[in-house]
């Protein structure tokens, strides 16, 4: 394979984006660069450089006949294969409510860095099979997010701990407890001097009067806590502000009393991402995308949300902004000092750089207008220092915002306190933890979950601490020094802490273990397990009642004999009502009521410190500043034994299996001063002034601030399993965890680099199945919304009618879209006028004007970007993980991609003037899966008829038909079909299998696959609709016989029945289709997918009359925001999109109305 | 020049040219005989069960409901198979010391499943839904053949796809009333509820009843395949 990637040449993407002054999309950098790479990718279906896994010279003549022999006898073999037989295995006795081969829901609760987050699990025969969200749990409103998707396959991980082992010898829990008993109330430890027990964020009410029983049964014994994603910065700026640990909840949209929503109009976000890695972020995500949500037709709303973004990364909150500032993470400190100051935030100077002048004025303008008073909101993102977070609340309160915007709680976490009895931070609470082992204080220490030795900072070294706790002479074969144990997922080689430990004991997933948590505003699930534990894993829950209980005794309460009866004295009913409260927890998956009340707090005397303006260093030395953020995929590095994640390409950049060090366009270009050949792939060591060292391959994403490289935690694991680690067993890609310092957790300052020379090759899938128009599909007339001047100039090469010609992404600004109807049209159409003549076909048209008609529609204005639709839809769809070398042959199988466009923000005045167009892009999203054409042009060319078309306007592809020539993916010029190359499903552990959805064929070799709305959903729906029809009717009939032999008395009360009856046919079959969703669908956060039939249905309505009722859907294909993707091609797709709205604002952008 | 031919090869030219023809309509008609044969389809053909379960016996002669065993055929897609539970609700009564029995009391004890070998065996690409069909007036006795004279259960029809096809091309000529799917023996001309009435007319009248999805749509190939 080549090394490295190719040098981009930088200075042509430049000008090539200046030309195009915003009216251009491109999804990379070489697409503007027109590198070859580029060219060839889209020209080509499959790209040369997978031909070069067959090696020329061993392909002979010779080896060509010889394979073909063992071909063609293999397939003689393989057609006399027998039949294969079946088994029928009943129950003995068949549980309540189970019915082989209908699903059941379970709700349940997923912890993630100690959050609670609601979730509906689907059981196939005792099998959890796929997470939904729960709509009625607050933190998730039944969206889903990648992390909870992919939970259902860490449960099946063939490489999870399935044994109690004591330094790699398989042992028994017996032998555990009985050491962990034994050693606990040894005479070494009187009180529990020495005993120590580190927990992730704790928030579960069990775990908690657990842990302070545990004091008070041991008063010398130390509780400790860390959690790298813990929201320490957050905590702090809390004290800071009012004293005491107090929890923010957002309340981007807040409901009156009579159902009216509320919505934050004006959001500045300094470095926050709070559609993404907030512990509620589910709930903001669907509030703030409500609030923009533009609809004429049959809904009004014409006014949307102002969100400002003034960030040191790019993050997906920074993507939907209508303003965005990227900066060096001091500097977004320094603006919220200026921010505050121009508010009347006391202690406060209003000294600021004239850069920032006219963008601070025009927030601080929109912010102080009187329409917008207490419908404002400031975030304030944990990377950012305490001091500014305290600075934030007292902006929140200057802007009258407490109470309406956001409201303040008791925290949800429980703390630690430190040894002057103030909760302890989880940073502080583990480098008070290293201290002690490193003086020798500790000899006993149990690790409850996470793992630590990984993630923490390194300034805080608790794996060589941990080493030297654990064995004598600091050594793994040596002898036992103190008693150390870990409870965790992974066994001790593939574990950093279970490693250093002597006892590693298997953790249980949530689906399979009886506990409780808390969300990010106080309400508490009980989580209740799908399946028995598969490994005979423990919980902590479970391990912690073992040392609560007595010396004398052996004792084995289960999981769900310990929460049930924490919740027996805590369930605020009598006793003899605890069973249908149980119940009905368990079922509605919240405990009622249990979300914090709001608390008032003020913010303590004395101005807030004026923040720590951390100096920004300056260029010349050539540092950079370095961002450390949680990986978009992986996230801590708990997730990253997931094939599911490690493929889902990464928001931004693309990038799969891997991590990389992300820098700005220009930075690049000042690296290459020093090192000519930086390109995506060249490893630079990043050095800290401290010493702490780190290779990282470099990535070039438009966007970021300049001099400031973002690095994302998760990757360079030590020990792992198979899709941790390389397939050689080697570390894969860097540990961001090396550079981080626990007073500094998000930014590293002043960071040296020097180049390896080495290329790590990154795999991206940025550019592929790009649609393009290089193809030649009919005259230049119909290709859209040319520029005439390309069209018309025989002498412009083809190329120049490339992608920002084919108006795949549509945008305008609020303002000129409500100027007049007129424009709404025009948002959407935007010059294509191919779209709006009637469209001929060759071909004889099918009648869809019967039955349901499935549609889609996908609000491009919504959809930030996370990536949920897609892990949906592989956990759906059973689509196959086909690992780094193969996504680099464009060979991945997601039946969605979300494509990424950027587009520049400057005005062609402004990039004249000389700034980037390539700094601080615009970035649309556009999830593209199959689009069901109604003249699908992958139809015409099947020589085996192995897709076709339904009556109810489906595209279908049969795989048992399908002889893989692959002719239907050529031909489809949205590129949403994938084929299967090999048998990906071949040697993936038996476990795995069990994961997958019975109602979907897993494809073999050799056949195309591609999205079927979820068929699957939609027959079962179809059939239920047609079962609970006829049902109904034949009642009808008997009461219609009824009425005949009966006399004329009872007459009108079965007349009124029967037409009672017939109206609630229809209406339980529109409520059927309404609740009808695909997968991807369901697990949007922000609802920007819509799907139905797109007919009006017939419903008898209460007075009798029959209405022919819209669905969501229909209703959407109606407004003049809908579009379709390609029309000129007369393709018809049943998927229609919504062109994208902005809301800049006027002071900021005055020519926004063109 | 010496002839290179023999005359008679005028004659042997014209035959080979019959005989291939002859011989690749052959080949194809041995290959459907085959392909449709009971060899192939395992049509009539008994397995080995665990227990010689004689649907003759408690259908045909005792006359118990298909559903009695097979709960779930109305709601599921799958049919049901009895949980040892159902056997050895009169099991434990009657015939308890039957040594043909012994597995079922074995299991019972034991709390280890039976294991049946399946008889009717669809490809995994085939999603067929029992529920639809016995709700839209599809009998049993229409794909499983007359169970209640079968002493041990056997797969009646091919299962191929033309014999599915043959219905969903012509649900009228299968179709009968809701409430005798679960007759094995129904026949309209007998039957009280529809005097005079054939297949032939009572056929077309319940497929517009029940709303059977026209053929065009009975054949889509999501229908079944997915």
């Amino acid at each position: 394979m080549r090394e490295g990637q190719p040098n981009i040449d930088l200075k042509a993407a430049r000008s090539r984006c200046q030309s195009l002054s915003g009216e251009g999309l491109w999804r990379s950098l070489e697409e503007l660069a027109r590198t070859d790479e580029f060219r060839e990718s889209i020209e080509r279906e499959f790209p040369a450089s997978m031909i070069e896994e067959f090696d020329a010279g061993s392909f002979s003549r010779r080896n060509f006949l010889r394979l073909m022999g063992a071909s063609m006898a293999l397939a003689g073999v393989y057609g006399c294969s027998e039949r294969p037989s079946g088994k029928i295995v009943p129950y003995v006795q068949q549980p309540e409510q189970v019915v082989p081969g209908m699903p059941l829901f379970f709700a349940t609760a997923m912890p993630l860095n100690g959050f609670g987050y609601g979730v509906l699990v689907e059981s196939n025969e005792g099998r959890p099979t796929k997470i939904e969200g729960n709509p009625d749990h607050p933190a998730s409103l039944g969206a889903a997010n990648i992390l909870m998707q992919a939970s259902a396959l860490q449960l099946y991980d063939p490489q999870r701990s399935a044994n109690v082992v004591r330094v790699d010898q398989i042992s028994s829990w017996e032998a555990f407890r009985s050491e962990l008993m034994q050693q606990l109330h040894s005479d070494r430890h009187p009180g529990g001097k020495g005993v120590r027990l580190l927990t992730e964020t704790v928030t579960s009410p069990t775990l908690a009067w657990q842990l302070d029983q545990f004091r008070k049964q041991f008063p010398e014994a130390r509780w400790h806590h860390y959690d790298p994603m813990a929201r320490v910065n957050t905590q702090k700026g809390a004290i800071l502000a009012f004293g005491r640990p107090v929890n923010t909840v957002y309340q981007l949209r807040r409901f009156d009393s009579d159902g009216k929503p509320n919505d934050a109009k004006v959001i500045v976000s300094l470095d926050s991402d709070v559609l993404w890695d907030e512990p509620g972020s589910l709930q903001y995500s669907r509030h703030f995308a409500a609030a923009r949500k533009v609809r004429v037709r049959n809904w009004w709303q014409t006014t949307m949300s102002r969100l400002y973004v003034i960030e040191s990364t790019l993050t997906l909150s920074g993507s939907m902004a209508d303003h965005r500032l990227p900066m060096r993470p001091g500097d977004v400190s320094g603006f919220a000092g200026a921010l505050a100051a121009r508010l009347g935030v006391a202690g406060t100077s209003g000294e600021t750089p004239s850069a920032w002048t006219r963008h601070l004025d025009a927030i601080v303008s929109d912010l102080k207008k009187p329409e917008n008073q207490g419908a404002t909101l400031v975030l304030v993102g944990e990377s950012q220092p305490p001091e500014i977070h305290a600075l934030g609340h007292a902006m929140n309160q200057a802007l009258g915002n407490i109470g309406k915007t956001l409201r303040y709680t008791e925290p949800v976490e429980r703390f630690p306190t430190d040894t002057n009895g103030q909760p302890a931070s989880s940073f502080d609470s583990l480098r008070e933890l290293v201290n002690d082992v490193q003086h020798g204080r500790v000899e006993w220490l149990l690790i409850l979950e996470g793992n630590p030795v990984y993630t923490a900072p390194a300034d805080i070294p608790l794996g060589d601490a941990l080493v030297e706790m654990s064995f004598l002479r600091g050594s793994r074969t040596g002898d036992f020094a103190n008693f150390t144990a870990h409870l965790g997922a992974y066994a001790s080689q593939n574990s950093e802490t279970g490693y250093r430990c002597q006892w590693q004991v298997p953790e249980a997933h949530y689906l399979e273990s009886w506990g409780d948590i808390q969300a990010f505003d106080g309400t508490a699930s009980i989580i209740q397990p799908l399946i028995g534990p598969m490994h005979a894993g423990r919980t902590a829950i479970e391990l912690m009642d073992v040392l609560l209980t007595p010396a004398s005794q052996v004792r084995n309460r289960t999981g769900y004999e310990i929460v049930r009866d924490f919740w027996r004295n805590q369930a605020k009913v009598g006793q003899n009502d605890f069973e249908a409260w149980w119940k009905r927890t368990l079922e509605k998956g919240v405990v009622a009521d249990s979300a914090f009340g709001a608390i008032d707090v003020s913010i303590s005397a004395g101005p807030v410190a004026p923040p720590a303006m951390a100096p920004s260093t300056q260029a010349t030395g050539g540092e950079l500043d370095i961002v450390l953020r949680p990986d978009p995929s992986v996230w801590d590095g708990s997730y990253s034994n997931n094939g599911w994640l490690q493929e889902c390409p990464k928001f931004f950049t693309k990038l799969v299996w891997d991590n990389a060090a992300l820098l700005s366009p220009k930075t690049a270009e000042l690296l290459r001063r020093k090192y000519p050949s930086t390109a995506d792939g060249l490893v630079l060591t990043f050095a800290t002034t401290d010493g702490r060292k780190v290779d990282a391959p470099v990535m070039v994403v438009p966007g970021l601030p300049d001099n400031v490289v973002t690095m994302h935690f998760g990757y360079g694991r030590e020990r792992g399993g198979s899709a941790t680690m390389e397939p050689d067993g080697g570390r894969r890609g860097f540990n961001a965890y090396a550079l981080r310092d626990s007073r500094s957790p998000w930014f590293v300052s002043g960071v040296s680099h020097e180049s390896t020379g080495r290329f790590h090759r990154l795999v991206v899938t940025r550019s592929h199945h790009a649609m393009d128009t290089l193809g030649g599909f009919g005259p230049p007339d119909m290709r859209g919304p040319l520029k005439p001047k390309n069209v018309e100039d025989p002498a412009t090469p083809d190329d120049e009618r490339e992608l920002e010609n084919r108006r795949l992404v549509r945008t305008a600004t609020l303002a000129y879209f409500n100027e007049s109807p007129e424009h709404r049209h025009f948002v959407a159409a935007l010059g294509a006028e191919a779209e709006r003549k009637p469209l001929l076909s060759l071909y004889p048209g099918w009648d869809y004007s019967k039955g349901y008609q499935w549609g889609m529609s996908i609000d491009m204005q919504s959809c930030i970007g996370c990536n949920a639709c897609l892990v949906a839809c592989v956990a759906e769809n059973n689509i196959a993980v086909v690992g780094r070398d193969e996504v680099a042959r464009q060979r991945e199988m997601h039946w969605i991609r979300i494509d990424q466009y950027f587009a520049s923000s400057l005005s062609k005045q402004e990039t004249e003037g000389g700034a980037d167009p390539l700094a601080n892009p615009r970035i649309y999203n556009q999830p593209v899966p199959c689009m069901q054409c109604e003249n699908a042009p992958c139809e015409l060319v099947c020589p085996v008829g192995a897709t076709v078309h339904s009556a109810e306007g489906l595209n279908e592809m049969v795989y048992n038909r399908c002889v893989g020539t692959r002719y239907c993916s050529n031909n489809c010029p949205y590129k949403v079909r994938r084929f299967n190359f090999y048998n990906w499903k071949l040697g993936v552990a038996p476990s795995i299998d069990l994961q997958h959805n019975p109602q979907v064929t897993v494809r073999t070799r050799g056949v195309m696959e591609k999205c079927t709305y979820c068929v699957q959903r939609l027959n079962n729906t179809r059939i239920e609709i047609e079962k609970m029809t006829v049902q109904l009717e034949d009642r009808i009939r008997a009461l219609q016989e009824q009425q005949k032999s009966a006399a004329a008395e009872s007459e009108s009360g079965i007349e009124g029945q029967i037409s009672s009856l017939r109206r609630e046919i229809t209406t339980r079959e529109f409520d059927m289709l309404e609740r009808l969703q695909t997968a991807c669908q369901q697990a949007c956060p922000t609802q920007a997918i819509a799907f139905g039939s797109i007919l009006p249905v017939r419903v008898v309505n209460e007075s009798g009359q029959t209405e022919h009722r819209l669905t969501q859907v229909a209703k959407l294909k109606q407004e003049p925001l809908d579009y379709p993707l390609l029309a000129e091609l007369t393709t018809k797709p049943r998927t229609t999109y919504m062109a994208r709205l902005r809301n800049p604002n006027p002071d900021l952008e005055p020519h926004a109305t063109s | 020049m010496a002839q290179l031919f023999h005359p008679a090869a005028n004659t042997l030219a014209k035959a080979t040219v019959f005989a291939a023809a002859l011989l690749t309509a052959g080949i194809g008609l041995i290959y459907w005989f085959i392909e449709t044969s009971p060899y192939v389809t395992l049509a009539g053909e008994v397995r080995n069960q665990p227990i010689p379960f004689s649907h003759a016996h408690h259908v045909g002669g005792l006359g118990i409901d298909c559903r009695y065993c097979h709960v779930q055929v109305e709601e599921s897609n799958f049919a049901g198979m009895p949980p040892t539970k159902t056997c050895m609700s009169c099991h434990s009564v009657i015939w308890t010391n039957a040594d043909m029995l012994e597995p079922v009391r074995q299991s019972w004890r034991s709390g280890q499943p039976i294991v049946w070998q399946r008889v009717h065996n669809l490809p995994g690409y085939v999603y067929f839904n029992h529920g639809i069909h016995v709700n839209k007036g599809i009998g049993c006795v229409t794909c499983h053949g007359n169970v209640d004279e079968m002493p041990l259960m056997y797969q009646r029809g091919s299962l191929q796809m033309a014999w599915c096809l043959d219905c969903h091309r012509q649900p009228e000529r299968f179709i009968r009333p809701r409430d005798q799917v679960f007759n094995l023996h129904y026949d309209p001309r007998q039957d009280p509820q529809h005097l005079g009435e054939t297949q032939r007319t009572l056929g077309p009248k319940l497929v517009a009843e029940y709303h059977i999805l026209p053929r065009r749509q009975l054949e889509d190939c999501f229908t079944c395949h997915r």
